[in-house]
């Protein structure tokens, strides 16, 4: 599914409207799940944060795998729709991103003791946040658009490179940090279905949530953008 | 395990993650509907 439509206007369209509002319920009803999950062997009630922290991480991921298709396209058939589409699944992502790093705060504090350790899952989500931010002030210092779409996805191009190291890095440099619950790799599910469901749900709640942030995102865009060429 | 405060549902920890993330996503979804209805 495309995230926004190359034809698209600056209206806000039902679909755009649609998936937000589904976004919206799942996410009431992945919170309730949460909330009625059991508690965790050894972490007890704490464990719940889980719920909420891998589905705003894998949508890091995904924000930045949209940015990087979105910047390719641009390259390649130079449409400034692409550009603005890889631009708001960047500005998305970059939400997203805060809030893994946050709740993963807030879950390590508790658990580690600490609430940052430089470790390397820890450290290569950093280098990525840090990336997408470069991405927003690259777009802010560059005028000419056609310079800035390509300087722009020159850096979502190469951001996007960290996020397989990021992903492998708690199996390639053991640490802290836990494996992977869905291990992409060899399809090996870590954790027990009654934690695993009320995830699953957020992540789908997330997941269109996002992809109605981005389209909303782009649609403004396009508005403001057709307005600075009259 | 009454004292373990891992075993607290409502452990600070917990209830501000949920504030944040929920706070943060509504409230952006919010701005993005308040900037659309502005510019129409």
């Amino acid at each position: 599914m495309q995230l926004a439509r190359s034809d698209q206007t600056s209206r806000l369209d039902g679909l755009t409207l649609g998936i937000l509002g589904l976004g919206v319920v799942g996410a009431v009803v992945g919170f309730f799940m949460a909330m009625t999950a059991p508690p965790d062997q050894s972490q007890g009630f704490v464990a719940r944060i889980f719920h909420v922290h891998v589905p705003t991480a894998w949508m890091a991921y995904v924000a930045s795998f949209a940015a990087l298709g979105y910047s390719v396209a641009y390259l390649v058939r130079r449409k400034s729709h692409h550009d603005r589409v890889a631009a708001a699944s960047v500005e998305v992502g970059l939400i997203f991103m805060a809030l893994a790093l946050l709740t993963g705060m807030l879950w390590a504090r508790p658990t580690w003791g600490v609430y940052w350790d430089w470790e390397p899952r820890l450290t290569t989500t950093a280098i990525l946040f840090a990336i997408y931010v470069g991405y927003v002030v690259v777009r802010g210092a560059i005028e000419d658009p056609e310079l800035r779409a390509k300087a722009a996805a020159g850096v979502a191009i190469l951001g996007s490179i960290n996020v397989p190291i990021s992903y492998m890095s708690v199996r390639w440099w053991r640490s802290l940090h836990q494996t992977q619950s869905i291990d992409l790799t060899t399809g090996r599910i870590n954790v027990d279905t009654a934690i695993l469901i009320p995830m699953l749900v957020n992540l789908a709640a997330f997941t269109l949530l996002f992809i109605g942030l981005v389209r909303l995102r782009s649609i403004i865009a396009a508005r403001q953008a057709a307005r600075e060429e009259v | 395990m009454p004292d373990n405060p891992l075993w607290n549902p409502a452990n600070p920890f917990v209830v501000w993650t949920y504030a944040v993330v929920y706070a943060s996503v509504f409230g952006y979804l919010g701005y993005l509907i308040w900037r659309y209805q502005r510019n129409k």
